[in-house]
């Protein structure tokens, strides 16, 4: 039953023109041969061009138009959505003008009209301004009342004209909704539109007119396809096709087809960018277009501002089922480019290489909506369907990931679509490679295949990492690791280093500097050999550690500093933190284990007799496995070296801290490059110590049997080649503001040596003192000990102290003439605590005596008697040695001076 | 180009096309109404102006004609007036029914009903204005010659008649108009001139024999003169002249008829 049949129907125009006052007439065929037939109930969209032919075709259906030659046939009542609000007259009413129009749309019952009108005024939605003259009605009331009315005469057959384009976005809304509702009715419903959308949706079949022909009929999808190529005669447009995948170039928007469905929507691809001097976003749709050149799997095409400038260049290239799509930007660089990628709704799995998901539901109504996919690998990701409705295929997208990046969007829900962007970091160019997958099971693999050289790709850095980081000697490894800025030790491929590993730390300007607060840069110089360097630029600092391996399991080291504007560093420490793999120590001078009684804020201190030394050997559990030596190689002994246990969340660890001494006198540093340390970790069964160069004995007295050795801070006493002293031995002590430092903790210089004279001088860390010693040796057994003090700073000094310790031998102590006694085996465990003491009082003229298994020493004040007050004690567990000490406590405004401070006499006696 | 088929076809399919018009004659009807409310629309008086305007040019041309003329003519004001409400029904059916189509173009594709629809209702609306008006005035003439209400069937037949006669002129001018644009305004001279040589404001008597024939060759002059003779003489007009009239709407409606479907694919097209 066909409600509409056209038959060999021609149709002629005789058109007037005038030129230049002369009037000719021609004709002009609008429509030639053209035959076809519409069922009943079937919607027919008509395409083509303007002047094409489709208003023309509508008036003949409407019986506007008589045909020249052929046939119209109708049946059925029509209604025509072509020009709105014929007949109305705006004098009247809205109410007025329906009924009086209503048997003219063809309305023809009275009853009926009544409903009719009902409804009428409730589609249109105008409420009590039906009953106003229409001249007062704004143009979209207007609208929608004429819409109301030629939709609700019910027609059997549907006009539209092209008329959707008018009225607001809601009143488009509603009758297109209309619309769809008379279709579902059953209606015979011809529409002829521009958008391509609609069409797609509504029409059963598509009739493609071009220049008064039909051109070709068919399905949506066959038809308009066709009609995008054939309009492609037109500027700025070019067509790819291979293997089932077209790709249209449109004047600034792609188009992408697949077996004649469509894959892209809307606005298909195209580039946006931010243009600074109009202050607003460009799209390539709104530029000029002109194809430079094409070939069979090539377009290039240049976009044109329309001021005629140069401003794009597309390059499309298209291989199997691949577009290459790269987008240049000319002349001025653009802000914010973007390549922009819309797909329909029925895309809703996105796989990229380390994840996957889904496009959450519409949230926005107009903006686009995020999925804050920020750390898309490789700049891949793919977009991909649910399983059942598998129409479209499955895409890949794929943009360089050093200049550019990938986002996946939402649209708004009135748009229904979604959003694949590249971005571009630089701002020349962008390209992505659109990758097309008939079958999920291409896809899959493809997207596999990547993932899989991905990770072999992320496996090859790691591991070029490691070899770069990693120097080995043997089976001793140090792995720098720039992440947490720290050097591990590693032996064996294990660590046994702990926390922040081997590093050292610094104080200046009131704060400890650590390498992980510094910047770093870490330079391989060969296979043996590795540089950091770690800057820090509040202080205008570098750190530079140079560590070189050789094949003897030995890492060397050594830290240079180099500073640029002049600094005081206090304190200069290297520490090596090591796990609890090792139990045991040993130094040049003793050895022991690392257990400790308590932690007192999680550190306890190893207490050293001889704690400046500059070399320690860790022995592990049962001493067999292995030994490491960790050690510096400077001859003169500036280093004090403690060790620690630590305590971190109940794991316990050690750690070996050589600390630089650096005199009071000597901390402000000029801008120069400084070696602040070389030393060497080495690991093997059998290590042992070498043999230091040091001119130990270089400082000696000798005279007969008595021999006097001056030992960085202390002096040893020999007589028949049997030591008398021990530990700490001769030796001065100061205490300033609660805290003691002995004479071995500062640094001594010599400055004269003869036969039987000594003249040393040590300069403290940490306080403004120096003191300056002159040991003689009077005669074969008598020792005259000078000692001046300078103090050049200000200094709270409470107690200085000449101390003279003797070995345990010593039994028995006696001030003649004043009071003697024992020396007992007693001593205790914390030196703290008020040590063993045997008597105190004031410095006779005697001086203090002691015997034993040992010659008889006799320890006497010279000079200044009434202010020293001499004291005889045991020293605690550490040392298990006998002191006596003469004390001064009296300090009279200690002004920067330089005064005399102790002389003493030791006499011997074999 | 749909061409002058010859006779039994033309016939056939003016049958065909007045069965169509009959079917859908209420859209005739509605689109007569809606024209006439069109023309008042807005106005005051409304539907009154039908009386207004003839009455006030019949009471001018009274004063000029009998104080300044001194016209022999008893109850001039009714004499007039009896010639007067047919001629502007005729005038203003002739003036609209050219513009027709380009007026309401658009309402010619909102539904298929015949095109001649258009020129027709312009000339029925203005038959619906005439004949409120001379149903308004009607007792003013009978108060004057009872006799008048005998004559009623006959008056009937006259409208009917006229009307025929002023539809052929309006289809015919309706078609031309599309293509004379300017139709419209040589119509308006044309009518000043016309209505000189109708008898409305004199009697035919009262013309010279000599131009008699001026008056006698327009066949406007033997409609006014039978309203003349049953309004104001309550006399029936002569049988030749019925026959004449009766002629005369027919010619008119034939030549009308043809041109108007000769013309009107080529006009759709214009408009």
């Amino acid at each position: 039953m066909n409600a509409i049949e056209f038959t060999d129907i021609w149709e002629k125009y005789r058109l007037k023109y005038s030129i230049n006052g002369k009037t000719i007439w021609e004709e002009l065929w609008a429509l030639k041969d053209i035959n076809f037939s519409v069922q009943k109930g079937e919607v027919v969209g008509i395409i083509g061009q303007n002047g094409a032919g489709k208003t023309t075709l509508l008036k003949l259906i409407a019986g506007m138009l008589m045909p020249d030659r052929g046939e119209v046939k109708v049946a059925g009542r029509v209604s025509t959505l072509m020009e709105l609000g014929a007949g109305f007259n705006p004098e009247f009413t809205g109410r007025e003008n329906i009924v009086i129009n209503s048997r003219i749309y063809g309305i023809s019952d009275d009853e009926i009209l009544e409903k009719k009108i009902l409804d009428i005024v409730e589609f249109s939605g105008l409420g009590k301004f039906i009953d106003a003259p229409m001249k007062c009605y704004s143009q979209g009331m207007y609208t929608r009342l004429a819409f109301a009315l030629a939709i609700y005469v019910d027609p059997d057959i549907l006009l539209i004209d092209d008329v959707l384009a008018v009225g607001d976005e809601e009143a488009q809304r509603n009758c297109i909704k209309k619309i769809f509702e008379l279709k579902g009715s059953g209606k015979t419903i011809t529409i002829v539109s521009h958008d391509m959308h609609m069409i797609n949706k509504l029409c059963d079949r598509v009739i493609l007119l071009d220049k008064g022909n039909i051109k070709k009929t068919g399905t949506a999808s066959m038809v308009i396809p066709y009609y995008l190529d054939t309009v492609g005669d037109k500027n700025g447009i070019a067509i790819l096709e291979k293997e089932g995948l077209r790709v249209v170039f449109n004047n600034g928007r792609l188009s992408l087809f697949y077996n004649n469905d469509f894959i892209t929507k809307d606005e298909g691809g195209y580039f946006s960018f931010f243009d600074n001097a109009i202050n607003s976003r460009v799209s390539s749709f709104n530029l000029t277009w002109r194809i430079k050149s094409i070939l069979a799997d090539r377009i290039i095409a240049e976009g044109l501002t329309c001021e005629g400038i140069l401003c794009q260049v597309w390059q499309l290239r298209l291989e199997d089922c691949c577009l290459e799509w790269l987008v240049e930007t000319k002349g001025q660089p653009v802000k914010d480019p973007n390549l922009n990628f819309i797909l329909p709704s029925n895309y809703n799995k996105w796989v990229s290489l380390n994840e996957n998901g889904s496009f959450p539901d519409f949230a926005h109504k107009i903006n686009w909506q995020d999925l804050e996919l920020n750390h898309i690998p490789e700049g891949t990701l793919g977009v991909t369907q649910d399983l059942e409705n598998n129409k479209s295929p499955a895409l890949v997208f794929e943009v360089s990931s050093e200049n550019s990046r990938i986002k996946a969007f939402n649209s708004g829900y009135e748009k229904d679509s979604r959003v694949i962007q590249a971005g571009a970091l630089s701002n020349d160019f962008i390209c992505v490679n659109i990758r097309l997958f008939q079958s999920n099971g291409n896809f899959n693999n493809f997207v596999d295949e990547k993932k899989k050289n991905f990770f072999l790709k992320q496996q090859r850095e790691r591991a070029r990492i490691m070899t770069e980081r990693n120097l080995t000697s043997g089976a001793l490894t140090l792995f720098a690791d720039e992440e947490t800025k720290s050097f591990k030790i590693l032996v064996n491929n294990k660590e046994i280093s702990k926390g922040k590993g081997l590093y050292n730390v610094f104080f200046t300007q009131k704060k400890w500097f650590y390498p992980y607060d510094g910047d770093w840069e870490i330079k391989r110089i060969s296979a043996q050999e590795l540089k950091l360097t770690v800057n820090y630029p509040s202080i205008n600092l570098v750190m530079c550690w140079t560590i070189s391996a050789n094949e003897h399991n030995e890492l060397n080291f050594k830290i240079e500093m180099q500073i640029r504007d002049g600094l005081v560093i206090t304190n200069q420490d290297l520490i090596l933190e090591l796990s609890d793999l090792f139990e045991g120590w040993q130094s040049d001078s003793e050895e022991g284990i690392f257990v400790v009684n308590q932690y007192v804020n999680d550190i306890a201190p190893i207490r050293l007799k001889d704690c400046k030394t500059n070399r320690i050997i860790l022995k592990s559990k049962d001493d067999s496995s292995c030994r490491l030596f960790f050690g510096l190689t400077s001859g003169i002994k500036r280093h004090i070296m403690s060790i620690f246990k630590r305590k971190l969340q109940e794991q316990e660890y050690s750690s070996v801290n050589y600390s630089s001494i650096i005199p009071k006198q000597g901390q402000s540093l000029n801008p120069g490059k400084y070696t602040i340390f070389e030393g060497k970790v080495a690991f093997g069964k059998d290590i042992r110590f070498e043999q230091q160069n040091l001119p130990v004995r270089d400082l000696s007295l000798n005279k007969d049997h008595l021999e006097l050795v001056f030992d960085q801070g202390r002096a040893r006493l020999f007589f028949k080649e049997k030591e008398l002293t021990s530990g700490l031995s001769v030796f001065t002590s100061l205490r300033s503001s609660g805290f003691w430092l002995d004479s071995y903790q500062a640094i001594w210089d010599v400055c004269s040596k003869d036969n039987d004279r000594i003249v040393v001088c040590g300069h403290w860390p940490n306080i403004p003192v120096s003191q300056t010693w002159q040991f003689e040796l009077a005669d074969k057994k008598t020792i005259i000990w000078k000692i001046d003090m300078e103090v050049f700073g200000e200094l709270n000094l409470e107690l200085a102290q000449a101390n003279l310790m003797l070995s345990k031998d010593y039994k028995d102590w006696s001030i003649p003439e004043v009071n003697s006694g024992k020396f007992m085996d007693e001593y205790t465990a914390d030196y703290d605590i008020l040590p063993f003491r045997f008597w105190y009082g004031p410095a006779g003229p005697k001086g203090i005596e002691a015997r034993g298994n040992l010659p008889y020493v006799l320890f006497k004040s010279i000079l200044d008697n009434e202010s020293f007050r001499g004291i005889i004690e045991n020293t605690d567990y550490l040392y298990c040695a006998r002191l006596i000490q003469y004390q001064k406590t009296k300090f009279n405004n200690v002004t920067p001076a330089k005064s005399a401070f102790f002389e003493g006499l030791i006499q011997i006696d074999g | 180009m749909q061409a002058f088929e010859p006779g039994i076809y033309c016939l056939r399919m003016l049958r065909e096309r007045l069965n169509k018009a009959y079917t859908q004659r209420g859209v005739l009807y509605d689109m007569s109404l809606k024209q006439l409310k069109e023309k008042y629309a807005g106005s005051k008086f409304g539907i009154w102006w039908a009386v207004i305007t003839p009455v006030i040019l019949a009471v001018s041309i009274n004063f000029v004609f009998v104080s300044v003329f001194k016209i022999g003519i008893q109850n001039y004001t009714l004499f007039v007036l009896a010639g007067i409400l047919p001629w502007f029904f005729f005038n203003n059916a002739l003036s609209e029914a050219t513009d027709a189509f380009i007026v309401n173009s658009s309402i010619l594709q909102q539904g298929i009903f015949p095109r001649e629809f258009i020129p027709v209702s312009s000339v029925l609306a203005n038959l619906f204005n005439f004949c409120i008006g001379l149903i308004i005035l009607l007792p003013v003439f009978i108060a004057l010659n009872p006799k008048i209400i005998l004559l009623l069937p006959l008056l009937f037949i006259l409208i009917i008649l006229h009307f025929i006669f002023t539809l052929g002129l309006g289809l015919f001018c309706s078609s031309l108009g599309v293509y004379l644009r300017d139709l419209k305004q040589f119509l308006s001279i044309i009518f000043m001139f016309w209505f000189w040589i109708t008898p409305v404001f004199y009697s035919l008597e009262m013309v010279d024999k000599r131009f008699q024939w001026v008056c006698l060759s327009n066949p406007m002059t033997y409609y006014i003169n039978a309203y003349q003779n049953i309004l104001f003489k309550s006399a029936s007009p002569s049988m030749p002249q019925m026959l004449l009239i009766f002629a005369g709407s027919l010619i008119s409606v034939i030549i009308g008829l043809t041109v108007f479907f000769k013309c009107e694919p080529g006009l759709l097209k214009r408009i």
